[in-house]
């Protein structure tokens, strides 16, 4: 047949794409009349082969560029629109041109479109719109056996290859143009069927489409949004666009509402991730209403019926039904396949939207972090009784990470805790803001407690439910509760960072899978820095790890190096401290926790394994260990017992290390101690428990039920409703603690000591010596705690600081000036507030009264000259080689590239073997 | 399954065993203790003494805020120790330096402004106390707006002090003395608490009492017509020593003048020593008769928290029953209980309570013959004594005046102290009954010691009119000081 076709080929960017659909239109079997190829392209330019190029500007969109296309060559006949991705099968017009002469009310005929490099392979035979108008392609991925080949009449059809008659395009007034990109095919479909034409797919013609927009592989220019977000967009303008007057104010009116609620409903349908286009969209096409109106008016400008006459081209429940269930077969088989790639050869089950987001975790962990919100900070430093804030320069922190000299006090000379060089990489993504990074943290730690939970029950668990109730649990676990609400932040930074730890080493260790000789680079180097920060937050929980290590190393020798290879860092950072003490024969002390010491009432008595069960109001969090531990032991009893018995095992173990901390007890004298806090422990003890109840909860039907329910009721309830009661004693400041006066000198410049005092009960006094701004959290160091630096019997200076205190409280006149002045001492602190103290101070000729301020009563010492503090970043050798190990691990961290997987919807059968590699 | 089994019943049994059975570790580990004890020298003890009494209203004597000094007053003191002791004055400069060392000295003498007693320069580790400086005051007066005997012990001074006592009802009148013996200016803030809970007005707060001088006040300026009254003065900048000075008119007839001095820390069980009652007669004449109900004798209790309290009244014979009642003090409230029915005798007052409470007693003395009719005394509780404690009396003896050292023993056990004259180096040892009391007559400088915690206070009687002296044991911080460094 001959007819006049004029065939526009699309094209942007892709070079490659078009040489074979340049290649492919010269082997058509009939010849299109005329070709054209319009180039919009920004940076690579197509090459025509000899066609005639009508070159457009990049930003030029679809409609307008067929637009010009047509102006510039105004032909007769139909219009063959062909993209540069979309390369026509050499019988494709013949085809599409037969389909025209046996039906001409056939306006578009659109065809079959197979993958580009698959041609045995559909990948979309028309569009159409489900009842809910929802953008909707009926035949998907499926191998063409020709059980399509009898389709006809369909609502749309893609422009990629579709043969359009002119008088049609005309009439209708061509695409629109303000419609979203995906709108504008299916628009025009619909406009042609409504204005009385027939829209259908010629199934004997074949193009292969790539499909690079739909996949996202486009520049995001030329879509502007994501692929997701644009469909969702397209849907709702034309949902407006075709509805009558009265639907279409409402629905634009209460567009975001309903986004609201659609997206509520889609996080319970476990398809989170479809709440951000739902949202996105809805707030482009609320914004561009004129372009909702442009349609519309041109919908009846070139329309007469109305689109409830095309319900019948509608897909039906069932089909969307059926598409869904296949799109989940294929995730899992992509899964699966992805895995084997990998060279594990066991069976894993692996269950579909068991993500974070997919399976609705992430509101849960919204939720715990609602019931934080009493106490939901109101400014940047949190104080506690365990925690106060940073210094306000990070290079400070980084300064003092592993260095040997400390400014606390006179002056203090010893091995730093590891705890700072934890503080250090906490706060570096802050680095501007440092003390944020631990009141978020703080803020976070539950939620973080959860989704790490969540995560490491992914090994013993495969119902969401399970996984989800188990890691609340584990959040809600006395030990971490008690540690948020009494502000103790070293143990619930050790407690929130170790379910992402064990998760970590497990991968390294690869339990549960068969041994595979790769080195588990990522993982090591993930498992290496949290092994650090938690040994660093609390000293004995990472010896208990690093035992646990070794134990696995010993089970799985082929994976020695690997799992050795994570206690590395740990132990740089802690190697001066251990020489140290060593040396100094006082070992026990290296498992004293860091920074403020809070002690925490634990007793080595039956209660301790429910975290010191009493019967007061506090004692509602505490219920959850009951049906937790009844179900763990119940866990024995389940099969696999090498799961179970080795859970068992780490439980028994922490409760054990618990049992012998709780009662060692060092003494400082004078009727000051220090004791080692078990609460993280108790945390490890608590995660191993929880595991066991996700283990036994996914055994049957029966234990799921009763295990879910009991924790729930029983545990999860009581506890999170103490949480919400009983908020944390802390307060929030800009982080400074101390009188201002004192903080301007520091910005400023000048550094004078500042002598605190703090009469006690039994007559005597405590005294203070702090440099500058204060003492935060990275100045506090546990050498210096249990040093006799401070004892005045060895040090003479502090035997002349004592004396110098003791001359000023006893107000009797003798000569202060000069000792104040070898110290620096510029102020002097009385806190809390004390009457007796302050009238000796006041009588003190030397002392000029500031007076009370926020912080205490101040006294200037009059004519101390000011000291300038010397910074010197301490780089030794030692903190030079905690340095690199850090960063050998942070660069094993950093996940490659090779790991990625393409996001596509294809199953990749057959794999390259260096993939796999 | 049967491994299953086993592991679950070893497991449980080994947890629940673990849990019951197992020993708890108690390991302690020695570590250098961060403190250390220091050899200070104490500062200089100092005493302050009350200066002539003050009389209000200035020649016309209807002048408001003028008051001034009626008089002159009998100081007299005793020192022992190392250094110097400084008699200074109030306002004016120069001290009266003595040194000490060579033996115990003692003075008596007439004032006309309060006056500072100081030990300077005594050496490190010397010991502290009133037995290094004690002293009193004592002066009668007789105009026409006041009679009576106004008697005190010099005190050391205090940032924070309790004054229960005094009226500033009709005919009542409560003056506040604040004596600021230091080179540094001192701002104090009052408190007033009545029967009605504490007092809000405008005023109490940062009253100057500049270096060196003595600031009055009419506590009627900020409470008028209160009865029951307790004050807090709390300073800031320098100690400061004070006194109530109460004086009670009817009419034109003074019925008594006296100072309230200084109370201790509250307690829950008051010891107040010293009520001595003679004229019981004109006592009842006054009180009962003529109707002026606080003539007579009463015992005021301040209680901060609330309490029940239970009072006790015990003679030194142990034929005279004294009086028991008990009675309910609303939190912040004070409130006095009169005491009716007391013959003449000599008595202790036990206030026992089931909160700390301040407690004084207020003791009358009936002058049938004299003027004035009615004359009182303020009486506080005592602190048990331990080490030995002076105090410097007058040296007046029967019939013209006695000074009378009374015992008070609270507790199931009979006890005893021992009196040494310090003039004459005489000691008499006296035993004080269960529960009970005793009496001794001193004059002069005299030391009290006691093993056992006994309690004690002087009550001084001249010319028919009463007054009372505490036995203060004054320290200073120092010495030894422990200090700890964090």
């Amino acid at each position: 047949m001959t007819a006049n076709v004029c065939a526009i080929v699309l094209a942007h960017d892709q070079p490659q794409f078009l040489q074979r659909v340049l290649a492919d239109l010269k082997n058509q079997s009939v010849a299109p009349t005329r070709v054209l190829i319009v180039d919009t392209s920004k940076q690579l330019a197509a090459s025509s082969q000899g066609y005639e190029v009508l070159k457009l500007d990049s930003k030029t969109g679809f409609s307008a560029a067929i637009e010009k296309a047509v102006a510039h060559t105004n032909p007769e006949g139909f219009l063959w629109i062909l993209h540069d991705d979309s390369a026509p099968d050499s019988k494709a017009l013949e085809n599409l041109l037969r389909e025209v002469e046996l039906s001409p009310s056939l306006a578009i005929a659109g065809p079959k479109q197979v993958d580009w490099d698959n041609p045995r392979i559909i990948r979309q035979l028309g569009l159409t719109l489900t009842r809910g108008g929802k953008l909707f392609s009926r035949v998907r991925g499926e191998f063409d056996q020709g059980q399509h080949d009898n389709a006809e009449d369909v609502m749309a059809v893609g422009t990629a290859g579709a043969l359009i008659n002119l008088d049609v395009y005309r009439a209708l007034g061509g695409f629109d143009a303000k419609a979203p990109v995906y709108a504008a095919d299916v628009d025009f479909s619909i406009r042609a069927r409504l204005q009385g034409s027939r829209v259908a797919v010629a199934p004997n013609a074949k193009i292969s489409h790539k499909m690079l927009s739909m996949q996202g592989a486009r520049p995001l220019r030329w879509l502007g949004i994501n692929p997701a977000t644009a469909i969702r967009q397209a849907e709702l303008h034309l949902a407006l666009s075709y509805a009558n007057p009265a639907l279409f104010v409402l629905g634009w009116l209460f567009l975001f509402p309903v986004a609201v609620a659609n997206s509520l409903v889609l996080g319970l349908r476990s398809k989170a991730h479809a709440v951000g286009p739902e949202l996105g969209a809805a707030f482009l096409v609320f914004t561009n209403l004129g372009s909702v109106l442009s349609s519309r008016s041109k919908i009846a400008q070139t329309t007469t019926a109305k689109i409830g006459t095309l319900s019948a081209l509608r897909a039906t429940g069932q089909e969307v039904r059926n598409d869904n269930k296949k799109a989940k077969d294929e995730e899992v088989s992509t899964r699966l396949l992805a895995t084997h790639a990998m060279g594990e050869t066991e069976l894993l089950q692996v269950t579909p939207n068991s993500g974070f987001i997919s399976s609705g975790a992430i509101w849960w962990a919204l939720g715990l972090l609602a019931l934080n919100l009493p106490w939901v900070p109101t400014n940047v430093a949190v104080s506690g009784s365990g925690v106060l804030p940073l210094s306000s320069n990070w290079l400070e922190i980084f300064g003092q990470a592993g260095a040997t000299s400390h400014s606390i006090g006179l002056g203090f000379v010893g091995a730093a805790d590891p705890w700072v060089w934890a503080l250090t990489l906490l706060s570096s993504p802050l680095f501007f803001l440092p003390t944020l990074s631990v009141t978020s943290f703080m803020f976070l730690a539950t939620p973080i407690a959860f989704a790490g939970a969540f995560k490491l029950s992914e090994l013993v668990a495969s119902n969401n439910l399970v996984r989800i109730v188990s890691s609340l649990s584990f959040a809600l676990w006395p030990a971490l509760t008690v540690a948020v609400s009494q502000a103790k932040f070293s143990q619930l930074l050790a407690i929130a960072l170790l379910p992402w730890l064990l998760y970590s080493l497990a991968r390294v260790a690869r339990i549960g899978h068969k041994d595979s000789t790769r080195f588990p680079r990522t993982h090591v180097g993930i498992a290496a820095i949290l092994l650090a920060m938690i040994a660093a937050s609390s000293p004995v929980l990472g010896a208990v790890l690093l035992v646990l290590v070794a134990i696995t190393a010993v089970v799985r020798p082929s994976k020695i190096v690997p799992l050795l290879s994570t206690t590395l860092l740990a132990i740089a950072w802690f190697l001066p401290l251990i020489i140290e003490r060593i040396a100094s024969g006082n070992w026990l002390s290296l498992l004293l926790d860091p920074g403020l010491s809070v002690p925490d009432g634990l007793e080595a008595n039956w209660k301790l394994a429910f975290f010191g069960f009493g019967f007061d109001a506090l004692s509602w969090g505490l219920l959850i260990t009951v049906p937790t531990l009844i179900f763990a032991l119940l866990a024995l009893l389940a099969p696999k017992l090498r799961n179970t018995l080795p859970l068992w095992g780490i439980a028994l173990l922490a409760l054990a290390t618990s049992w012998l901390v709780v009662g060692i007890d060092f003494d400082l004298g004078n009727g000051s101690s220090l004791g080692i806090d078990a609460t993280s422990l108790l945390g490890l003890f608590g995660l191993a428990l929880t595991l066991l109840v996700a283990h036994v909860a996914d055994t049957s039907f029966v234990l799921r039920v009763s295990a879910l329910a009991s924790v729930t009721l029983l545990g999860l309830l009581p506890a999170a409703f103490q949480l919400v009661t009983v908020t944390p004693q802390v307060t929030y400041s800009d982080g400074q603690i101390v009188p201002s006066i004192i903080q301007a000198d520091v910005s400023s410049g000048s550094y004078w000591r500042t002598l605190q005092l703090e009469s006690t009960s039994e007559g005597g006094l405590v005294a203070q010596v702090f440099t500058g701004a204060g003492v935060k959290l990275n100045h506090i160091s546990s050498g210096y705690k249990i040093s006799s630096n401070t004892n005045p019997e060895v040090n003479p200076e502090y035997q002349e600081l004592g004396q110098l205190v003791a001359n000023l409280a006893s107000a009797n006149g003798a000569e202060i000036y000069p000792t104040l002045e070898k110290f620096g001492i510029g102020y002097i602190l009385v806190k809390p507030v004390d009457r007796n103290l302050q009238l000796a101070l006041d009588s003190t000729r030397e002392l000029e009264s500031i007076g009370l301020t926020d912080y205490g009563q101040l006294w200037k010492v009059e004519n101390i000259p000011a000291g300038l503090q010397a910074t010197p970043l301490d780089f030794g050798l030692l903190k030079l080689g905690q340095l690199a190990v850090l960063a050998l691990f942070a660069w094993f961290a950093i996940p490659t590239r090779t790991k990625k997987k393409r996001k596509t919807k294809d199953s990749d059968i057959f794999i390259d073997s260096e993939e796999a590699s | 399954m049967i491994t299953r089994a086993i592991a679950f019943v070893a497991t449980s049994l080994l947890l629940a065993g673990a849990l019951v059975f197992a020993p708890p570790v108690g390991l302690s580990v020695d570590l250098g203790s961060a403190s250390g004890s220091f050899d200070v020298k104490p500062a200089d003890q100092s005493l302050v003494c009350p200066g002539p009494l003050f009389v209000t209203g200035g020649a016309s004597g209807t002048d408001l805020g003028v008051f001034e000094r009626t008089g002159s007053t009998t100081l007299r003191y005793s020192a022992e120790g190392t250094g110097a002791l400084e008699v200074k004055p109030i306002a004016i400069q120069d001290p009266a330096v003595t040194s000490l060392g060579s033996g115990r000295i003692y003075f008596a003498g007439e004032i006309t402004n309060s006056t500072e007693l100081r030990n300077t320069g005594a050496s490190v580790g010397s010991p502290q106390g009133s037995m290094v400086v004690t002293g009193s005051t004592t002066q009668l007066v007789a105009i026409d707006s006041m009679r009576g005997l106004a008697a005190a012990s010099c005190q050391q001074p205090s940032g924070d002090i309790w004054l229960v006592g005094g009226s500033t009802a009709a005919g009542r009148e409560a003056l506040l003395i604040l004596t600021n013996p230091t080179p540094n200016d001192a701002t104090a803030d009052l408190t007033i608490y009545s029967d009605l809970g504490e007092i809000e007005v405008a005023g109490l707060s940062g009253i100057s009492v500049l270096a060196n001088s003595t600031t009055v006040l009419s506590i009627a300026s900020f409470a008028p017509t209160v009865s029951t009254l307790a004050v807090q003065v709390q300073t800031s900048g320098a100690k400061l020593a004070a006194w109530i000075q109460h004086r009670v008119m009817n009419g034109t007839e003074s019925l008594g003048v006296d100072y309230v001095y200084p109370s201790l820390a509250p307690q829950l069980e008051s010891v107040i020593p010293g009520f001595v009652v003679r004229g019981t007669e004109a006592i009842n004449q006054v009180a009962v008769t003529e109707g002026i109900a606080d003539a007579g004798h009463s015992v005021r209790v301040f209680a901060p928290t609330g309490a029940e309290v239970t009072i006790q009244i015990v003679s030194t014979s142990a034929e005279v029953f004294g009086a028991v009642f008990t009675g309910t003090v609303e939190p912040g409230t004070v409130r006095d209980f009169p005491i009716t029915d007391l013959l003449d005798g000599n008595y202790s007052v036990f206030v026992t309570s089931d909160q700390p409470v301040f407690a004084t007693a207020k003791a009358a003395i009936g002058n049938d013959a004299g003027t004035p009719r009615i004359d009182f005394t303020w009486l506080g509780a005592s602190e048990p004594l331990t080490e030995a404690r002076a105090i410097m009396t007058s040296a007046v003896i029967p019939p013209d005046g006695a000074s009378y050292l009374v015992f008070a023993n609270p507790i199931n056990e009979a006890r005893s102290a021992t009196v040494t004259s310090l003039e004459t180096g005489v000691a008499t040892v006296v035993s004080v009954p269960a529960q009970g009391s005793s009496l001794l007559g001193i004059t002069g400088a005299a030391s009290v010691s006691s093993d056992s915690g006994v309690f004690a206070s002087v009550a001084l009687l001249l010319n028919g009119q009463i007054s009372s002296l505490a036995l203060y044991q004054p320290t200073n911080l120092g010495n030894s000081v422990q200090v700890r460094f964090r």
